[in-house]
Protein backbone atom coordinates (compact mmCIF):
# COMPACT_ATOMS: atom_id res chain seq x y z
CA UNK A 1 0.00 0.00 0.00
CA UNK A 2 2.82 2.31 1.05
CA UNK A 3 4.60 1.47 -2.22
CA UNK A 4 1.50 2.37 -4.25
CA UNK A 5 1.06 5.67 -2.40
CA UNK A 6 4.71 6.59 -2.95
CA UNK A 7 4.45 5.64 -6.62
CA UNK A 8 1.26 7.70 -7.00
CA UNK A 9 2.91 10.67 -5.31
CA UNK A 10 5.99 10.40 -7.54
CA UNK A 11 3.77 10.10 -10.61
CA UNK A 12 1.72 13.12 -9.56
CA UNK A 13 4.82 15.15 -8.86
CA UNK A 14 6.44 14.27 -12.14
CA UNK A 15 3.20 14.99 -14.00
CA UNK A 16 2.96 18.32 -12.22
CA UNK A 17 6.54 19.18 -13.16
CA UNK A 18 6.17 18.29 -16.79
CA UNK A 19 2.91 20.25 -17.01
CA UNK A 20 4.63 23.30 -15.61
CA UNK A 21 7.59 22.77 -17.93
CA UNK A 22 5.39 22.63 -21.01
CA UNK A 23 3.52 25.73 -19.81
CA UNK A 24 6.67 27.76 -19.62
CA UNK A 25 7.79 26.42 -22.98
CA UNK A 26 4.64 27.70 -24.68
CA UNK A 27 5.11 31.21 -23.33
CA UNK A 28 6.81 33.64 -25.67
CA UNK A 29 8.27 35.49 -22.70
CA UNK A 30 9.74 33.07 -20.20
CA UNK A 31 10.37 33.49 -16.49
CA UNK A 32 14.03 32.58 -16.88
CA UNK A 33 14.74 35.26 -19.48
CA UNK A 34 12.78 38.00 -17.70
CA UNK A 35 14.40 37.12 -14.36
CA UNK A 36 17.84 37.20 -15.93
CA UNK A 37 17.18 40.59 -17.45
CA UNK A 38 15.95 41.97 -14.12
CA UNK A 39 19.02 40.58 -12.37
CA UNK A 40 21.26 42.34 -14.88
CA UNK A 41 19.48 45.63 -14.24
CA UNK A 42 19.29 45.24 -10.47
CA UNK A 43 22.53 47.06 -9.62
CA UNK A 44 21.64 50.04 -11.83
CA UNK A 45 18.21 50.25 -10.21
CA UNK A 46 19.67 49.87 -6.72
CA UNK A 47 21.96 52.85 -7.28
CA UNK A 48 19.00 55.21 -7.34
CA UNK A 49 17.18 53.38 -4.55
CA UNK A 50 17.59 52.86 -0.84
CA UNK A 51 15.70 49.61 -0.95
CA UNK A 52 15.10 47.06 -3.67
CA UNK A 53 12.94 43.98 -3.33
CA UNK A 54 11.72 41.48 -5.90
CA UNK A 55 8.59 39.37 -5.42
CA UNK A 56 7.25 36.56 -7.55
CA UNK A 57 3.56 35.73 -7.88
CA UNK A 58 0.96 34.51 -10.32
CA UNK A 59 -1.88 36.47 -11.91
CA UNK A 60 -5.14 34.86 -10.75
CA UNK A 61 -6.99 35.69 -13.99
CA UNK A 62 -4.45 34.47 -16.50
CA UNK A 63 -1.97 32.34 -14.51
CA UNK A 64 0.81 34.49 -15.98
CA UNK A 65 3.96 34.89 -13.93
CA UNK A 66 4.24 38.25 -12.19
CA UNK A 67 7.58 39.62 -11.04
CA UNK A 68 7.23 42.80 -9.01
CA UNK A 69 10.14 45.07 -8.16
CA UNK A 70 9.64 47.35 -5.17
CA UNK A 71 11.89 50.39 -4.98
CA UNK A 72 12.25 53.10 -2.37
CA UNK A 73 14.11 55.76 -4.29
CA UNK A 74 16.80 58.06 -2.92
CA UNK A 75 14.52 61.08 -3.42
CA UNK A 76 11.87 59.57 -1.12
CA UNK A 77 9.53 58.46 -3.90
CA UNK A 78 8.52 54.82 -4.14
CA UNK A 79 7.93 52.76 -7.23
CA UNK A 80 6.68 49.32 -8.11
CA UNK A 81 7.51 47.78 -11.46
CA UNK A 82 5.22 44.87 -12.17
CA UNK A 83 6.27 42.58 -15.02
CA UNK A 84 3.51 40.17 -16.08
CA UNK A 85 4.21 37.93 -19.00
CA UNK A 86 3.60 34.85 -21.08
CA UNK A 87 2.17 35.44 -24.60
CA UNK A 88 2.44 39.16 -23.90
CA UNK A 89 4.80 41.27 -21.87
CA UNK A 90 3.00 43.71 -19.57
CA UNK A 91 4.81 46.32 -17.51
CA UNK A 92 2.94 48.38 -14.99
CA UNK A 93 4.85 51.09 -13.19
CA UNK A 94 3.31 52.82 -10.21
CA UNK A 95 5.28 55.82 -9.04
CA UNK A 96 4.40 57.53 -5.79
CA UNK A 97 6.00 60.94 -6.09
CA UNK A 98 7.38 62.52 -2.95
CA UNK A 99 8.39 65.76 -4.67
CA UNK A 100 6.12 68.76 -5.10
CA UNK A 101 4.40 68.93 -8.47
CA UNK A 102 5.95 71.80 -10.40
CA UNK A 103 7.32 72.65 -13.83
CA UNK A 104 10.14 70.10 -13.47
CA UNK A 105 7.91 67.17 -12.56
CA UNK A 106 7.32 65.88 -16.09
CA UNK A 107 10.98 66.29 -17.00
CA UNK A 108 12.16 64.36 -13.92
CA UNK A 109 9.46 61.73 -14.21
CA UNK A 110 9.94 61.06 -17.93
CA UNK A 111 13.68 60.80 -17.40
CA UNK A 112 13.14 58.15 -14.71
CA UNK A 113 10.47 56.28 -16.65
CA UNK A 114 12.56 56.37 -19.81
CA UNK A 115 15.45 54.76 -17.97
CA UNK A 116 13.22 51.93 -16.77
CA UNK A 117 11.57 51.51 -20.16
CA UNK A 118 14.73 51.35 -22.25
CA UNK A 119 16.15 48.81 -19.81
CA UNK A 120 12.97 46.73 -19.72
CA UNK A 121 13.33 43.01 -20.46
CA UNK A 122 11.68 43.61 -23.86
CA UNK A 123 13.68 45.63 -26.36
CA UNK A 124 12.01 48.98 -27.00
CA UNK A 125 13.16 51.70 -29.37
CA UNK A 126 11.66 55.15 -29.13
CA UNK A 127 11.48 57.03 -32.42
CA UNK A 128 11.28 60.28 -30.47
CA UNK A 129 12.59 61.07 -26.99
CA UNK A 130 10.11 59.72 -24.44
CA UNK A 131 9.81 63.16 -22.79
CA UNK A 132 8.74 64.66 -26.14
CA UNK A 133 6.14 61.93 -26.64
CA UNK A 134 4.65 62.55 -23.19
CA UNK A 135 4.78 66.34 -23.50
CA UNK A 136 3.15 66.45 -26.93
CA UNK A 137 0.44 63.95 -25.89
CA UNK A 138 -0.33 65.95 -22.76
CA UNK A 139 -0.48 69.12 -24.78
CA UNK A 140 -2.71 67.60 -27.50
CA UNK A 141 -5.10 66.15 -24.95
CA UNK A 142 -4.94 69.36 -22.88
CA UNK A 143 -4.14 67.44 -19.71
CA UNK A 144 -2.37 69.10 -16.82
CA UNK A 145 -0.95 67.79 -13.58
CA UNK A 146 -3.89 69.12 -11.65
CA UNK A 147 -6.49 66.41 -11.81
CA UNK A 148 -6.71 62.67 -12.37
CA UNK A 149 -6.30 61.47 -15.95
CA UNK A 150 -5.28 58.46 -17.98
CA UNK A 151 -4.10 58.95 -21.54
CA UNK A 152 -3.09 56.60 -24.29
CA UNK A 153 0.40 57.33 -25.67
CA UNK A 154 0.96 57.04 -29.45
CA UNK A 155 2.18 53.55 -30.26
CA UNK A 156 3.66 54.53 -33.62
CA UNK A 157 6.46 56.38 -31.82
CA UNK A 158 7.64 53.17 -30.21
CA UNK A 159 9.13 50.21 -32.01
CA UNK A 160 8.98 46.87 -30.25
CA UNK A 161 8.50 44.57 -33.26
CA UNK A 162 5.09 43.70 -31.84
CA UNK A 163 1.88 45.54 -31.19
CA UNK A 164 2.23 47.99 -28.34
CA UNK A 165 -0.29 49.64 -26.10
CA UNK A 166 0.87 52.12 -23.52
CA UNK A 167 -0.79 54.59 -21.29
CA UNK A 168 0.15 57.18 -18.73
CA UNK A 169 -1.99 58.01 -15.72
CA UNK A 170 -1.79 60.70 -13.08
CA UNK A 171 -3.63 61.41 -9.87
CA UNK A 172 -2.95 63.88 -7.08
CA UNK A 173 -2.54 62.33 -3.65
CA UNK A 174 -4.54 64.15 -1.03
CA UNK A 175 -3.97 64.02 2.71
CA UNK A 176 -0.47 62.60 2.59
CA UNK A 177 2.62 64.10 4.13
CA UNK A 178 4.84 61.72 2.18
CA UNK A 179 3.56 61.90 -1.38
CA UNK A 180 2.18 64.63 -3.61
CA UNK A 181 1.00 62.56 -6.54
CA UNK A 182 0.94 59.21 -8.24
CA UNK A 183 1.92 58.33 -11.79
CA UNK A 184 1.05 55.11 -13.50
CA UNK A 185 2.53 53.82 -16.72
CA UNK A 186 1.25 50.73 -18.46
CA UNK A 187 3.04 49.09 -21.37
CA UNK A 188 1.72 46.01 -23.15
CA UNK A 189 3.82 44.36 -25.87
CA UNK A 190 2.47 41.68 -28.18
CA UNK A 191 -0.87 39.96 -27.93
CA UNK A 192 -4.01 40.68 -29.87
CA UNK B 1 7.65 60.56 -82.74
CA UNK B 2 9.11 62.25 -79.69
CA UNK B 3 12.72 63.40 -79.71
CA UNK B 4 13.05 64.96 -76.27
CA UNK B 5 14.90 68.12 -75.35
CA UNK B 6 17.86 69.13 -77.49
CA UNK B 7 19.92 70.94 -74.88
CA UNK B 8 20.07 71.22 -71.10
CA UNK B 9 17.40 73.08 -69.18
CA UNK B 10 17.71 74.74 -65.77
CA UNK B 11 20.58 76.02 -63.69
CA UNK B 12 23.55 76.81 -65.95
CA UNK B 13 21.76 75.14 -68.85
CA UNK B 14 21.47 76.22 -72.50
CA UNK B 15 17.78 76.94 -71.84
CA UNK B 16 16.41 77.07 -75.32
CA UNK B 17 12.82 78.26 -75.27
CA UNK B 18 11.37 75.07 -76.80
CA UNK B 19 13.20 72.82 -74.33
CA UNK B 20 12.28 74.96 -71.32
CA UNK B 21 8.60 74.87 -72.37
CA UNK B 22 8.70 71.08 -72.60
CA UNK B 23 10.24 70.69 -69.16
CA UNK B 24 7.78 73.16 -67.65
CA UNK B 25 4.82 71.26 -69.08
CA UNK B 26 6.22 67.89 -67.97
CA UNK B 27 6.79 69.19 -64.44
CA UNK B 28 3.21 70.49 -64.35
CA UNK B 29 1.99 67.01 -65.29
CA UNK B 30 3.11 65.77 -61.85
CA UNK B 31 1.09 68.34 -59.94
CA UNK B 32 -1.50 65.80 -58.88
CA UNK B 33 1.11 64.24 -56.58
CA UNK B 34 1.31 65.59 -53.05
CA UNK B 35 4.85 66.96 -52.95
CA UNK B 36 5.19 67.84 -56.61
CA UNK B 37 2.56 70.54 -56.75
CA UNK B 38 4.13 72.71 -59.43
CA UNK B 39 2.09 75.29 -61.24
CA UNK B 40 4.54 76.71 -63.71
CA UNK B 41 3.72 79.11 -66.48
CA UNK B 42 4.70 77.34 -69.71
CA UNK B 43 6.46 80.36 -71.24
CA UNK B 44 9.86 78.97 -72.11
CA UNK B 45 11.58 81.39 -69.77
CA UNK B 46 13.90 79.90 -67.19
CA UNK B 47 13.54 81.49 -63.76
CA UNK B 48 13.79 80.76 -60.07
CA UNK B 49 10.40 78.98 -59.97
CA UNK B 50 11.31 76.52 -62.74
CA UNK B 51 14.77 75.79 -61.31
CA UNK B 52 13.25 75.23 -57.83
CA UNK B 53 10.64 72.89 -59.37
CA UNK B 54 13.40 70.90 -61.12
CA UNK B 55 15.31 70.61 -57.84
CA UNK B 56 12.19 69.47 -55.96
CA UNK B 57 11.49 66.88 -58.62
CA UNK B 58 15.09 65.66 -58.52
CA UNK B 59 14.98 65.33 -54.76
CA UNK B 60 11.55 63.76 -54.34
CA UNK B 61 11.08 61.76 -57.50
CA UNK B 62 14.55 60.68 -58.57
CA UNK B 63 16.22 60.21 -55.21
CA UNK B 64 19.02 62.64 -56.09
CA UNK B 65 20.82 63.58 -52.89
CA UNK B 66 22.29 66.80 -54.26
CA UNK B 67 19.86 68.21 -56.84
CA UNK B 68 21.62 70.43 -59.36
CA UNK B 69 18.47 72.02 -60.81
CA UNK B 70 19.33 71.02 -64.39
CA UNK B 71 17.73 68.59 -66.84
CA UNK B 72 20.09 67.17 -69.45
CA UNK B 73 18.96 65.44 -72.66
CA UNK B 74 18.68 61.71 -71.88
CA UNK B 75 19.90 62.31 -68.34
CA UNK B 76 18.49 60.83 -65.16
CA UNK B 77 16.11 63.69 -64.41
CA UNK B 78 14.76 63.67 -67.96
CA UNK B 79 14.22 59.90 -67.87
CA UNK B 80 12.33 60.07 -64.59
CA UNK B 81 10.39 63.09 -65.80
CA UNK B 82 9.16 61.31 -68.89
CA UNK B 83 8.87 57.72 -67.70
CA UNK B 84 5.24 58.15 -66.63
CA UNK B 85 4.17 60.29 -69.59
CA UNK B 86 3.02 58.23 -72.59
CA UNK B 87 5.27 58.59 -75.64
CA UNK B 88 2.28 59.68 -77.75
CA UNK B 89 1.64 62.47 -75.27
CA UNK B 90 5.29 63.52 -75.40
CA UNK B 91 5.15 63.58 -79.21
CA UNK B 92 1.98 65.72 -79.10
CA UNK B 93 3.56 68.14 -76.64
CA UNK B 94 6.68 68.50 -78.83
CA UNK B 95 4.62 69.00 -81.97
CA UNK B 96 2.53 71.76 -80.44
CA UNK B 97 5.27 73.42 -78.41
CA UNK B 98 5.70 76.42 -80.72
CA UNK B 99 2.10 76.81 -81.80
CA UNK B 100 0.83 78.91 -78.91
CA UNK B 101 2.38 80.90 -76.16
CA UNK B 102 0.87 78.58 -73.54
CA UNK B 103 0.94 74.92 -74.44
CA UNK B 104 -1.99 72.66 -73.63
CA UNK B 105 -0.97 70.73 -70.52
CA UNK B 106 0.27 67.23 -71.10
CA UNK B 107 -1.77 64.42 -69.60
CA UNK B 108 -1.60 64.42 -65.79
CA UNK B 109 0.57 61.82 -64.14
CA UNK B 110 -2.10 60.39 -61.86
CA UNK B 111 -1.61 57.53 -59.39
CA UNK B 112 -3.34 55.27 -61.92
CA UNK B 113 -0.86 56.28 -64.64
CA UNK B 114 2.02 55.70 -62.26
CA UNK B 115 0.60 52.32 -61.31
CA UNK B 116 0.33 51.26 -64.94
CA UNK B 117 3.75 52.54 -65.90
CA UNK B 118 5.35 51.20 -62.78
CA UNK B 119 3.96 47.80 -63.67
CA UNK B 120 1.87 47.58 -60.51
CA UNK B 121 -1.21 46.60 -62.50
CA UNK B 122 0.33 43.16 -62.91
CA UNK B 123 0.10 42.51 -59.16
CA UNK B 124 -2.94 41.32 -57.27
CA UNK B 125 -4.00 41.99 -53.72
CA UNK B 126 -7.19 40.16 -52.79
CA UNK B 127 -9.23 39.51 -49.67
CA UNK B 128 -9.62 36.14 -48.02
CA UNK B 129 -13.13 34.75 -48.43
CA UNK B 130 -13.76 35.12 -44.68
CA UNK B 131 -13.47 38.93 -44.95
CA UNK B 132 -16.99 40.36 -45.15
CA UNK B 133 -17.90 42.45 -48.18
CA UNK B 134 -18.50 45.49 -45.96
CA UNK B 135 -14.97 45.13 -44.58
CA UNK B 136 -13.25 45.23 -47.95
CA UNK B 137 -12.49 48.89 -47.58
CA UNK B 138 -8.71 49.06 -47.83
CA UNK B 139 -7.79 52.17 -49.87
CA UNK B 140 -6.37 51.90 -53.39
CA UNK B 141 -3.28 53.62 -52.05
CA UNK B 142 -2.68 50.97 -49.37
CA UNK B 143 -3.24 48.25 -51.97
CA UNK B 144 -0.60 49.94 -54.17
CA UNK B 145 1.86 49.96 -51.27
CA UNK B 146 1.34 46.22 -50.79
CA UNK B 147 1.87 45.82 -54.54
CA UNK B 148 5.15 47.71 -54.23
CA UNK B 149 6.22 45.22 -51.57
CA UNK B 150 5.21 42.35 -53.86
CA UNK B 151 7.21 43.82 -56.68
CA UNK B 152 10.25 44.42 -54.48
CA UNK B 153 10.13 40.85 -53.21
CA UNK B 154 9.52 39.13 -56.54
CA UNK B 155 6.03 37.89 -55.65
CA UNK B 156 2.82 38.66 -57.52
CA UNK B 157 -0.09 38.13 -55.15
CA UNK B 158 -1.01 38.91 -51.57
CA UNK B 159 -4.09 38.03 -49.55
CA UNK B 160 -5.60 40.31 -46.91
CA UNK B 161 -7.01 38.28 -44.05
CA UNK B 162 -8.22 41.00 -41.73
CA UNK B 163 -9.19 44.66 -41.93
CA UNK B 164 -11.34 46.34 -39.32
CA UNK B 165 -13.62 45.06 -36.59
CA UNK B 166 -16.51 47.01 -35.19
CA UNK B 167 -16.96 46.99 -31.39
CA UNK B 168 -19.82 44.49 -31.93
CA UNK B 169 -17.58 42.14 -33.93
CA UNK B 170 -14.77 42.52 -31.40
CA UNK B 171 -17.13 41.75 -28.51
CA UNK B 172 -18.54 38.73 -30.35
CA UNK B 173 -15.05 37.30 -30.93
CA UNK B 174 -14.00 37.91 -27.34
CA UNK B 175 -17.20 36.44 -25.95
CA UNK B 176 -16.88 33.32 -28.08
CA UNK B 177 -13.22 32.78 -27.15
CA UNK B 178 -13.69 33.64 -23.48
CA UNK B 179 -16.32 30.93 -23.20
CA UNK B 180 -13.82 28.43 -24.54
CA UNK B 181 -10.79 29.46 -22.47
CA UNK B 182 -10.96 32.64 -20.42
CA UNK B 183 -7.44 32.38 -18.98
CA UNK B 184 -5.98 32.14 -22.46
CA UNK B 185 -7.87 35.29 -23.48
CA UNK B 186 -6.55 37.15 -20.44
CA UNK B 187 -3.06 36.21 -21.58
CA UNK B 188 -3.73 37.34 -25.13
CA UNK B 189 -5.07 40.83 -24.37
CA UNK B 190 -3.48 43.83 -22.72
CA UNK B 191 -4.98 45.97 -20.00
CA UNK B 192 -7.85 47.31 -22.10
CA UNK B 193 -8.83 43.89 -23.41
CA UNK B 194 -8.70 42.55 -19.87
CA UNK B 195 -11.26 45.16 -18.79
CA UNK B 196 -13.64 43.83 -21.44
CA UNK B 197 -12.98 40.24 -20.40
CA UNK B 198 -13.72 41.19 -16.79
CA UNK B 199 -17.17 42.33 -17.93
CA UNK B 200 -17.72 38.84 -19.32
CA UNK B 201 -16.42 37.19 -16.16
CA UNK B 202 -18.61 39.29 -13.89
CA UNK B 203 -21.74 38.73 -15.97
CA UNK B 204 -21.33 35.09 -16.98
CA UNK B 205 -24.76 34.11 -15.73
CA UNK B 206 -26.51 36.55 -18.08
CA UNK B 207 -27.69 35.82 -21.60
CA UNK B 208 -25.08 36.10 -24.35
CA UNK B 209 -26.65 39.10 -26.05
CA UNK B 210 -26.74 40.97 -22.73
CA UNK B 211 -23.08 40.17 -22.00
CA UNK B 212 -22.13 41.18 -25.52
CA UNK B 213 -23.96 44.50 -25.18
CA UNK B 214 -22.08 45.22 -21.94
CA UNK B 215 -18.79 44.33 -23.59
CA UNK B 216 -19.58 46.62 -26.54
CA UNK B 217 -20.30 49.47 -24.12
CA UNK B 218 -16.92 48.94 -22.45
CA UNK B 219 -15.09 48.82 -25.81
CA UNK B 220 -16.81 52.03 -26.92
CA UNK B 221 -16.06 53.73 -23.63
CA UNK B 222 -12.36 52.85 -23.96
CA UNK B 223 -12.37 54.05 -27.58
CA UNK B 224 -13.54 57.48 -26.42
CA UNK B 225 -10.17 57.80 -24.67
CA UNK B 226 -8.36 56.51 -27.79
CA UNK B 227 -7.79 53.16 -26.06
CA UNK B 228 -7.99 50.20 -28.38
CA UNK B 229 -8.89 46.69 -27.28
CA UNK B 230 -7.45 45.24 -30.45
CA UNK B 231 -5.35 46.72 -33.24
CA UNK B 232 -8.26 46.12 -35.62
CA UNK B 233 -11.07 47.47 -33.51
CA UNK B 234 -11.69 50.97 -34.86
CA UNK B 235 -14.62 52.84 -36.38
CA UNK B 236 -15.10 52.96 -40.17
CA UNK B 237 -14.34 56.71 -40.09
CA UNK B 238 -11.05 56.11 -38.26
CA UNK B 239 -10.24 53.20 -40.55
CA UNK B 240 -10.46 55.46 -43.58
CA UNK B 241 -7.79 57.65 -42.01
CA UNK B 242 -5.58 54.70 -41.10
CA UNK B 243 -5.90 51.39 -42.94
CA UNK B 244 -5.13 48.47 -40.61
CA UNK B 245 -4.37 45.34 -42.55
CA UNK B 246 -3.28 41.79 -41.85
CA UNK B 247 -1.72 39.98 -44.80
CA UNK B 248 -1.98 36.27 -44.17
CA UNK B 249 1.20 34.24 -44.41
CA UNK B 250 -0.33 30.95 -45.49
CA UNK B 251 -2.98 32.51 -47.73
CA UNK B 252 -0.32 34.55 -49.51
CA UNK B 253 2.07 31.62 -49.76
CA UNK B 254 -0.69 29.51 -51.31
CA UNK B 255 -1.33 31.92 -54.18
CA UNK B 256 2.33 32.41 -55.15
CA UNK B 257 4.86 30.09 -56.67
CA UNK B 258 8.15 29.99 -54.75
CA UNK B 259 7.12 32.74 -52.36
CA UNK B 260 10.05 34.31 -50.50
CA UNK B 261 8.78 35.15 -46.99
CA UNK B 262 11.99 36.90 -45.94
CA UNK B 263 12.08 39.08 -49.04
CA UNK B 264 8.47 40.17 -48.55
CA UNK B 265 9.11 40.97 -44.88
CA UNK B 266 12.17 42.97 -45.88
CA UNK B 267 10.21 44.89 -48.52
CA UNK B 268 7.48 45.84 -46.02
CA UNK B 269 10.11 46.89 -43.50
CA UNK B 270 11.80 49.01 -46.13
CA UNK B 271 8.50 50.67 -47.07
CA UNK B 272 8.02 51.47 -43.40
CA UNK B 273 11.47 53.05 -43.24
CA UNK B 274 10.61 55.12 -46.33
CA UNK B 275 7.48 56.43 -44.61
CA UNK B 276 4.85 54.61 -46.69
CA UNK B 277 3.83 52.24 -43.92
CA UNK B 278 3.12 53.85 -40.56
CA UNK B 279 3.42 50.66 -38.59
CA UNK B 280 4.66 47.22 -39.50
CA UNK B 281 4.73 44.15 -37.28
CA UNK B 282 6.07 40.86 -38.50
CA UNK B 283 3.74 38.35 -36.87
CA UNK B 284 4.54 35.49 -39.21
CA UNK B 285 6.31 33.63 -36.43
CA UNK B 286 3.44 34.14 -34.00
CA UNK B 287 0.04 32.51 -33.71
CA UNK B 288 -1.49 35.17 -36.00
CA UNK B 289 0.84 34.12 -38.85
CA UNK B 290 0.51 37.39 -40.70
CA UNK B 291 2.15 40.68 -41.56
CA UNK B 292 0.39 43.48 -39.76
CA UNK B 293 0.61 46.83 -41.55
CA UNK B 294 -0.96 50.20 -40.86
CA UNK B 295 -1.05 52.66 -43.75
CA UNK B 296 -2.21 56.28 -43.87
CA UNK B 297 -3.82 56.73 -47.31
CA UNK B 298 -1.87 59.06 -49.62
CA UNK B 299 0.78 59.88 -47.01
CA UNK B 300 3.50 59.89 -49.65
CA UNK B 301 3.26 59.67 -53.42
CA UNK B 302 4.30 56.40 -54.99
CA UNK B 303 6.36 58.44 -57.41
CA UNK B 304 8.50 59.42 -54.45
CA UNK B 305 9.45 55.81 -53.81
CA UNK B 306 12.87 56.62 -55.06
CA UNK B 307 14.96 53.74 -53.91
CA UNK B 308 17.24 53.07 -56.79
CA UNK B 309 16.45 49.37 -56.64
CA UNK B 310 12.78 49.64 -57.37
CA UNK B 311 12.79 52.53 -59.81
CA UNK B 312 15.56 50.95 -61.80
CA UNK B 313 13.41 47.87 -61.92
CA UNK B 314 10.49 49.97 -63.19
CA UNK B 315 12.53 51.53 -65.97
CA UNK B 316 14.06 48.22 -66.89
CA UNK B 317 10.82 46.28 -66.86
CA UNK B 318 8.96 48.89 -68.85
CA UNK B 319 11.74 49.31 -71.33
CA UNK B 320 11.73 53.03 -70.74
CA UNK B 321 15.46 53.28 -70.34
CA UNK B 322 16.19 52.41 -73.92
Amino acid sequence: MKKITTLALVSLLSFGCSAKESDSQTCQYTKASIKQSLAEQKSAKSQSANHYYLRESQDPDSDETVLTEYLVLNNGSTATLEHKFCDMYNLEISYLNSQAVDKNTIKDLTSQLNQWLVNAPVKLTFKKPFSEIVNSTLSESQKKLEQTFSISLPDDKLDANASVEYELGFSPVANSSLYSSMFNLYLGVGGE
Amino acid sequence: MESGIYKSVGHKGANEKRDVKLIQSYLNAFSINKKLTFSLKVDGIIGKKTVTAIKTFQKDATGMKYPDGRVDPGGRTYRYLTMYIPKSEQARAEKNINKTSVTKPVVAVTPAVIRDNAGLSNYTVSYKSSVKESRKIVSTYAIDIIKLALKESGATKAVITSTLRTPEEQAAIMLKNAKINLKKQYRLYGRNGDKVLKIYENNKSKADDKIKALMVTEIESLAKDSKRVSKHCVSVADYKKLNIIDIGLNSTKNVNLNFDTTAFTKALKSLQEEGYIKKFIDETGKSNQCWHVEIVPNIKGIIEYNKSSILNQFTYINGLLA
